[in-house]
């Protein structure tokens, strides 16, 4: 079955068939939400919600751009959304969820004043790459979390790839600033 | 080490992370889940209806109730006169 065929086998009420698209974008969604949250759970919670409002959304799907490009979108406007609401509920509750995870990750070294300075580089990393623009967060999580060419994120973002290229410099050289200080620890 | 390679270890880091295996089924639930959950509401606003029917049953019924308008005399007694059964006698007051 092609994924036309399973899209519309499903709006006509097999709904059991909808899991071969969950298993096929499954990974897609769940590294594009990491990108964004960091954090295992929370991308589970939230690929699950992308899946969700995808199927009760199913009808509306055009097919005038790939489904792929639709799932995309679908998660960058729900991370995006997840993020700023994270924001606003408490800065401070966010980011000793970050250092927390960071510290219950397993970890092959031993040493655990090696482990503390790995895991605030870690920590530094996400908090830099938390810090740019959503747009420029966007691109640089599609392009480097996902692989995607600079075509396919210009579908996603409805830019153009000129647009996509300069978000994507601009985005490289705010972490370069950023973690310059990082360099040699 | 530049920030670069910093970065690219942090990011293959988090891409080796998978979800857990049971994701399909979880999400499967959860989508077959609200036709359950619809069947538990209708049943829940019929409960509540039926309250709201019985609640006003109950005030129509009771403001079908008409109070009894007679008059009945009032018999003043006089304490001093308690024994006086003459009172009490029907024929006397007829």
């Amino acid at each position: 079955m092609d994924e036309r065929e399973i899209i519309n086998a499903i709006i006509k009420g097999d709904t059991s068939i909808f899991r071969l698209l969950i298993d096929q974008y499954q990974p897609l969604v769940f590294n594009t939400l990491m990108g964004f949250v960091h954090n295992k759970e929370d991308a589970e919670d939230l690929s699950q919600e992308v899946f969700i409002s995808v199927y009760n959304s199913l009808r509306g799907f055009k097919a005038e751009s790939q489904f792929s490009t639709w799932i995309y979108r679908v998660t960058v406007n729900m991370a995006i959304n997840f993020v700023h609401r994270q924001h606003r509920r408490n800065i401070l509750h966010k980011y000793l969820s970050l250092w927390q995870a960071q510290i219950d990750k397993p970890t092959e070294d031993k040493n655990p004043e090696e482990q503390m300075l790995k895991s605030e580089r870690e920590f530094l990393i996400q908090k830099a790459i938390d810090s740019l623009s959503d747009k420029q967060r966007s691109i640089f999580i599609l392009s480097r979390y996902d692989e995607l060419s600079q075509k396919d994120i210009a579908s996603v973002m409805h830019i153009s790839e000129g647009a996509v290229e300069q978000h994507l410099q601009r985005a490289k050289q705010n972490l370069q600033k950023k973690l310059v200080h990082l360099v040699g620890k | 080490m530049n920030a670069d390679d910093l970065l690219n270890d942090f990011i293959e880091k988090e891409k080796q992370i998978k979800v857990n295996p049971y994701f399909t089924l979880q999400v499967m639930r959860k989508i077959e889940q609200p036709i359950e959950r619809m069947k538990i509401s209708w049943q829940i606003a019929l409960v509540a209806f039926s309250v709201v029917v019985v609640v006003f049953l109950g005030i129509g019924l009771g403001s079908l109730y008409v109070a009894d308008n007679k008059d009945y005399a009032a018999l003043n007694i006089n304490d001093s006169q308690i024994e006086n059964f003459q009172l009490y006698s029907v024929s006397n007051h007829e």
